[in-house]
């Protein structure tokens, strides 16, 4: 036996050690980590700071880049809570109930990834335009969707469709049919069993599905493109703003935007990696 | 009375989960359903407390019609097998749960709380979570929790089923303790035959979906009804002898049958005796005592208070032995027995007599007869002759196209039993495709062996004709032989007497299965067996083949079948049992189906099909999974 376990040592020691094995993989990785990611991201928080925080300040707050910026944010929060709402929900069908159909519902719920955004863009015009029938019949009761905020609404909750769905989904398997049948038995009705028992089983993931919606919500481009209309003021995003300014060789102004934007995101990517090593901690003491 | 259930029926689909299940629970009971798993007994609490939905029948508790009611509005507590405590709640908060839903002031919830956390021992625990409990606690809070509002009924699922087994016996008593003190009635489910003994008041003892017997644990073990029953509650020895007039013989031994046994002269008859009912003793017993004869200890083991032991007896004649069951080859008989773990036994032959046994009834065999309504009559004379030598019950399986069509056919199965004299037997009738109904049937009632006939017109046999022989057996009967867990009794010809039993099968030598439920048959029937063995070489068989057919012959010698063997050459198996079987002038060739049965339909050289088109009488069809 310790013969053996003698024989094998120097072997083991061989294969984990040399500076080489050791510190070759990492530096690798690290290496091209900063090579992708480090140093593009240097560079624009460079370009957008290069006239100084003042200068950064005024770019972000001029009327049309703020009322750009306004108009993301609060069609990203409207799209995160309907997704909060319809994506729980559908979840929910999804993994309790069975359905002719299921199947082929569940695999079209991953469609929205697999579309180019522009596509989307292309589809919503040619469902909404004004010269459309449903268009035109929602104009005809004074609601524009495209060219408008509805537009940039529906396009969002599009393109961000499976994220609080899939967030939920798993959990949701996870949590036994046995709890909401044991309140059942304890006479909760299934409103409450919901709001009581499988609300408080799902909302970390609930909160994360929602957060990666609002991130995706607030740099989506290329569906706005097509079917916002852009008007400065309006029905301008933040991500179209900032292609507005690099066709017009403003790259100050335009870095400045995206640097505001990609700090958004870092933060509630952050938020989200918070919230998963929480859950992870929870899982341990189980 | 406290739960009642009045023909309870449920179906997954097309299978039978629940069957007719009636019961009566009195007040404060603990009454124990007791079943092997998947035998529907989890399903019947469901439907009790409104998780799941009766496809038939009433739920009462406590005289109330509740079967149409939601399980929020039963009051019936339910205890999960894997507790299904709320995981992000606190022990108390879960126990608080029912009383919060039924909008119970915060004092008296916590008054309630602590009472109930005291009964169930877990006091001052009240503010851990789930996880930060061991199993036996988090199944004593999910009690309380079932308890907590006061429910009219409790129902456990296995309560104890993921604990171990000193947990588990506290439990068991803690329960018991409970459920007096707060005098609730209880159904609990568990397949474990101990904890059933232990708890019941009354044991009901569940199996494929039907309730088979009731009563105190006392009286099932001593006196239980039904060979199923006796040999689930414990182990025991069971023997099949025959009925002569008021005496039971096996063997030797004759024992009066009790008066509420019924039995016709000549019909089987079942002995039980249970291990502590075996009297074990060096010297000769006295006079009178009932001796089975003298046995050697084969096995023994040592359990803490007591040694059990097995013994080998010589067979007694015409009695064939149940349980325990015998291994293959077995002539002797195997008798279990227990001894104070102080006795040491050595290998010394020991008289073996019986200190008290009890009689059960031998239940029907069980032929079903599918019939077309049109079919030829020798399905039902064959169908006649074997439920009078087999002593067998009969029902008539009548498989309409549709719904409409169903009282069509029960004017012409009514009149066409009345024509083959079968005047005895039931008849069922289904609707739907032929295949699936019969295979339902078979699936959800108990039956011994499938009749069916195969299409009167025989075209000649064509070797290597792919699908050909399975095609012209019609799709019924080729569904039938792929999947049905009985022996299918394909009725050809007009012959109607069975005498004389061939059992073989395509590889080499019969089956172990083949044997035993060929000389099963063979005898009820009063039939002789040939063992038949096709070899290609002209050869004897080889060592092992030898050893096997060997051990086949000291089966059915054990079976007191009348039983030879045959060596025959062969350029293939099916060629060497047509052969045979004209030679022999065999009234029944008994095949075991080998192989993998998904391929039997396919294989251009089967076996088995190419026998059942080429011979033109009766033949026994044994699937490779039969019981």
């Amino acid at each position: 036996m310790s013969a053996s376990i003698q024989s094998m040592a120097p072997r083991r020691r061989s294969l984990a050690s040399g500076a080489m094995g050791k510190w070759g993989l990492r530096g690798a990785a690290i290496i091209y980590l900063g090579f992708m990611i480090v140093l593009p991201l240097s560079a624009i928080v460079a370009n957008g700071f290069a006239a100084g925080v003042k200068i950064f300040w005024s770019d972000v707050t001029n009327p049309t880049a703020f009322s750009a910026l306004k108009l993301t944010i609060i069609a990203s929060v409207i799209v995160s809570a309907v997704n909060a709402v319809m994506g729980t929900l559908t979840a929910y069908v999804v993994v309790r109930y069975e359905f002719i159909g299921k199947r082929l519902l569940n695999s079209l719920i991953d469609m929205p990834f697999a579309i180019p955004t522009l596509v989307t863009g292309v589809m919503l015009v040619a469902l909404y335009g004004p010269q459309r029938t449903l268009g035109a019949w929602l104009m005809g009761k004074g609601i524009q969707v495209i060219f408008a905020t509805p537009g940039i609404v529906l396009a969002l909750l599009l393109i961000t469709y499976p994220f609080v769905i899939r967030a939920v989904q798993p959990v949701l398997m996870e949590v036994e049919k046995g709890q909401e049948e044991a309140a059942y038995t304890l006479g909760a009705s299934k409103w409450i069993t919901f709001l009581h028992i499988v609300l408080p089983n799902i909302t970390r993931a609930l909160m994360t599905g929602s957060l990666l919606t609002f991130a995706r919500a607030l740099g989506e481009f290329g569906s706005i493109v097509v079917v916002a209309g852009n008007i400065p003021g309006k029905t301008l995003t933040a991500p179209v703003y900032i292609y507005g300014q690099i066709e017009s060789q403003n790259q100050r102004s335009a870095s400045a935007m995206s640097v505001l934007l990609l700090g958004l995101s870092f933060t509630l990517i952050l938020v989200v990696e918070w919230i998963q090593s929480r859950k992870g901690s929870a899982h341990v003491h189980q | 009375m406290s739960i009642v259930l009045e023909n309870l029926v449920k179906r997954f689909g097309d299978q039978l989960v629940v069957d007719h299940v009636s019961l009566e629970v009195t007040d404060g009971e603990m009454f124990v359903l007791l079943g092997a798993s998947g035998s529907g007994k989890s399903t019947v609490l469901r439907l009790i407390a409104g998780l799941a939905q009766p496809d038939e029948g009433r739920i009462l508790l406590h005289g109330l019609d509740v079967t149409d009611l939601a399980p929020q509005e039963r009051g019936a507590g339910f205890v999960f097998q894997n507790y299904s405590l709320f995981r992000h709640m606190t022990v108390a908060e879960n126990i608080e749960f029912g009383l919060r839903v039924r909008k119970v002031k915060s004092k008296e919830r916590a008054k309630r709380r602590e009472e109930l956390l005291d009964v169930v021992g877990l006091a001052g625990l009240g503010r851990r979570y789930a996880h930060q409990l061991s199993g036996g606690q988090q199944q004593r809070v999910a009690l309380a929790r079932a308890l907590a509002y006061q429910p009219k009924v409790l129902l456990l699922d296995e309560p104890f089923g993921a604990l171990d087994v000193k947990i588990r016996a506290q439990l068991r008593r803690s329960l018991k303790r409970v459920q007096q003190q707060l005098g609730v009635t209880a159904i609990l489910v568990t397949h474990d035959q101990e904890e059933a003994f232990e708890l019941a008041d009354r044991i009901g003892v569940i199996e494929r979906g039907r309730l088979l017997e009731i009563g105190p644990p006392e009286t099932l073990y001593a006196e239980p009804r039904s060979l199923f029953v006796s040999t689930f509650l414990g182990a025991g020895t069971v023997l099949v002898g025959r009925a002569e007039g008021e005496q039971a013989r096996f063997g030797p031994l004759s024992v009066p049958i009790p008066c509420n046994v019924p039995h016709e002269d000549g019909a089987s008859v079942q002995m039980l005796f249970r291990p502590e009912q075996v009297h074990l003793t060096e010297q000769p017993p006295a006079n009178g005592a009932t001796v089975l004869g003298k046995g050697t200890i084969v096995e023994q083991s040592f359990t803490g208070t007591l040694r059990r032991v097995r013994l080998r007896l010589d067979r007694l004649p015409a009695t064939r032995q149940i349980s325990p069951p015998v291994p293959f080859g077995e002539e002797g008989l195997l008798v279990d027995a227990v001894l104070p773990s102080s006795v040491h036994v050595g290998d010394a032959e020991l008289w073996v007599s019986l200190r008290d046994w009890r009689i059960l009834q031998q239940p029907p065999f069980r032929l079903l007869v599918c019939d077309s309504g049109s079919s030829s009559g020798s399905l039902l004379d064959a169908a006649r002759v074997l439920a009078k030598g087999l002593d067998a019950s009969v029902t008539l399986l009548g498989v309409a196209k549709s719904e409409k069509n169903t009282e069509k056919l029960r004017a012409s199965l009514t009149a066409r039993r009345q024509e083959s004299g079968l005047m005895e037997s039931n008849i069922r009738l289904r609707h739907g495709e032929p295949a699936r109904q019969i295979l339902n049937e078979q699936a959800e009632s108990l039956y011994n062996v499938l009749l069916v006939v195969a299409r009167s017109k025989t075209p000649r046999l064509r070797v290597g004709t792919g699908r050909g022989p399975a095609r012209q057996l019609g799709a019924t009967v080729s569904a039938l032989l792929e999947h049905a867990q009985l022996p299918v009794l394909i009725v050809k010809g007009e012959r109607t007497q069975f005498k004389r039993f061939l059992i073989c099968t395509a590889a080499g030598e019969p089956g172990e299965r083949d044997v035993r439920l060929g000389g099963r048959i063979a005898r009820r029937l009063g039939a002789s067996v040939t063992l038949l063995y096709v070899t290609k070489d002209n050869a004897e068989p080889p060592g092992l083949a030898r050893a096997h057919i060997d051990r086949a012959l000291a089966t059915l010698r054990g079976m007191d079948v009348a039983s030879e063997m045959r060596v025959r050459q062969a350029a293939s198996p099916s060629e060497g049992i047509l052969a045979e079987a004209r030679s022999g002038e065999y009234d029944l060739i008994v095949l075991g189906s080998h192989g993998r049965r998904a391929r039997l339909l396919f294989e251009p050289s089967d076996i088995t099909l190419q026998v059942i088109s080429a011979w033109n009488r009766p033949i026994l069809v044994i699937p490779p999974f039969a019981v």
